[in-house]
């Protein structure tokens, strides 16, 4: 349901999420920090593939998203890795369109960048080094969190999306707003896991600060 | 669940190759399952004057609650539909044209379906019925060993009707016959294709690595 198809939303919604995604990637790109491009290109390729596979649950089909480690992970990079997934998927699937391309990148990226500008300080303890590495149980409940508030959050902007667009009237969008909620529990336990492990294995992806470089070292 | 916590929260190297060992599991069972991109789909063919479709999400159950609406070749509206519990329509056409078939339901899904007009021609037969050219049947090869041509005319007559109704009740046999020889195409269809999917990756990684040139090619 995060991914809209062309023809669903009225033009002024399409033309007003287009915009706004341009101003987001445009502040996205300034920041750019190459050495956090691999990393955005590994979660945009695990995005792409994961939201596309559907997990048939009763009459309907539910995909998880994501978003929530994306910002947790990358912060501003998360827009350009979910516009890039979501175009690609639109162009070689069919899911989702082109012309919607800006609002599904809206609704998807924004609750990302909440997660990255309000959650990743939470994970960072004082000090720097492993002394800054948060314990694993404080990364899984902020990886919890994340997950379920960026996927209910991009609910509600799909519901705001077709309710501006009159598809949706009043009662349907609280549906959708509601249908969200047991994807958004999927996605706090897979995301608290995602980041439990990382934490341990590889915490300089959560951005805690790295050890100085002791001098005299070739490296 | 104190269970789980133990299992996440253990120190890594004892807990790895469980990790490795899920990791390995879910690869395994990805590719068995056939996999379906999340979207709304219709199928539909005609029988005679009748269009019979379906609204189903592919790979899941029947789009019970969508909306169906046929346009016509002027983009007009000319039937709004609810499909029945097994997402199934019924439409009788008023002119052999080519029909839209828009399905909604109203959360953001919506699929599409085009019947070409050809389909619809058997069951509205023109005016003045085709006249059978008396040269065909005298052209037909001279050889005695040729297996003798049947004459449809002759043959008509002998079930007793016109040459124009037996074509129409061939078509429409024949329609019912390749009915779901079309649907599992239309089903095949939603399947996802995994060389889309690693091509989709390719692109993401690729772009990733164009990215990096570009910047390091600046500095």
């Amino acid at each position: 349901m995060a991914h809209i198809p062309d023809g669903v939303l009225a033009a002024p919604v399409l033309i007003g999420g287009g915009v706004v995604t341009l101003g987001l990637l445009t502040v996205a790109l300034r920041r750019l920090d190459d050495q956090a491009l691999p990393q955005a290109a590994v979660l945009s390729a695990a995005f792409f593939v994961i939201s596309l596979i559907s997990i048939p649950i009763g009459m309907t089909s539910v995909h998880l998203l994501l978003n929530g480690l994306m910002g947790l992970l990358l912060g501003w990079l998360a827009v350009p890795a979910i516009l890039i997934a979501l175009a690609l998927q639109a162009v070689f699937f069919g899911h989702g369109g082109l012309l919607s391309l800006g609002v599904n990148t809206l609704n998807l990226a924004v609750p990302a960048l909440l997660c990255g500008v309000l959650l990743r300080p939470w994970l960072h303890a004082r000090g720097s080094g492993l002394a800054a590495r948060p314990s694993p149980r404080r990364a899984f409940w902020v990886g919890a969190l994340a997950g379920f508030v960026a996927t209910w959050l991009t609910g509600l902007a799909v519901a705001l999306a077709l309710l501006l667009s009159g598809q949706a009237l009043g009662f349907a969008a609280r549906a959708i707003a509601l249908a969200y909620v047991p994807l958004a529990g999927l996605e706090a336990v897979i995301t608290a896991t995602v980041l439990a492990f990382l934490v341990r294995v590889e915490p300089r992806l959560l951005g805690v600060p790295q050890e100085a470089e002791p001098e005299g070292t070739d490296t | 669940m104190n269970r789980l916590m133990k299992l996440l929260f253990e120190p890594p190297c004892r807990r790895r190759g469980a990790y490795s060992l899920l990791a390995l599991l879910w690869l395994w069972l990805l590719p068995t399952s056939a996999l379906y991109a999340h979207n709304l789909r219709v199928f539909a063919t005609a029988e005679g004057a009748w269009i019979q479709g379906q609204v189903y999400y592919a790979g899941g159950g029947a789009a019970h609650h969508a909306q169906v609406h046929i346009y016509d070749q002027a983009n007009a509206v000319v039937a709004e539909l609810t499909p029945d519990a097994a997402g199934e329509f019924r439409w009788q056409a008023e002119a052999p044209q080519s029909y839209r078939i828009v399905a909604d339901t109203g959360e953001g899904h919506r699929g599409e379906w085009t019947l070409a007009a050809s389909e619809l021609a058997s069951a509205f037969p023109s005016p003045e019925p085709i006249l059978q050219s008396p040269s065909a049947a005298q052209t037909s090869p001279s050889d005695d060993d040729a297996p003798a041509v049947l004459d449809p005319k002759s043959a008509a007559s002998a079930i007793g009707c016109s040459g124009a109704a037996l074509d129409a009740r061939i078509e429409q046999a024949l329609a019912r016959q390749l009915r779901p020889l079309r649907e599992d195409l239309a089903r095949a269809e939603d399947r996802l294709a995994l060389r889309d999917l690693l091509g989709g990756i390719g692109w993401i990684f690729g772009v990733t690595g164009l990215a990096l040139w570009w910047r390091g090619r600046r500095a």
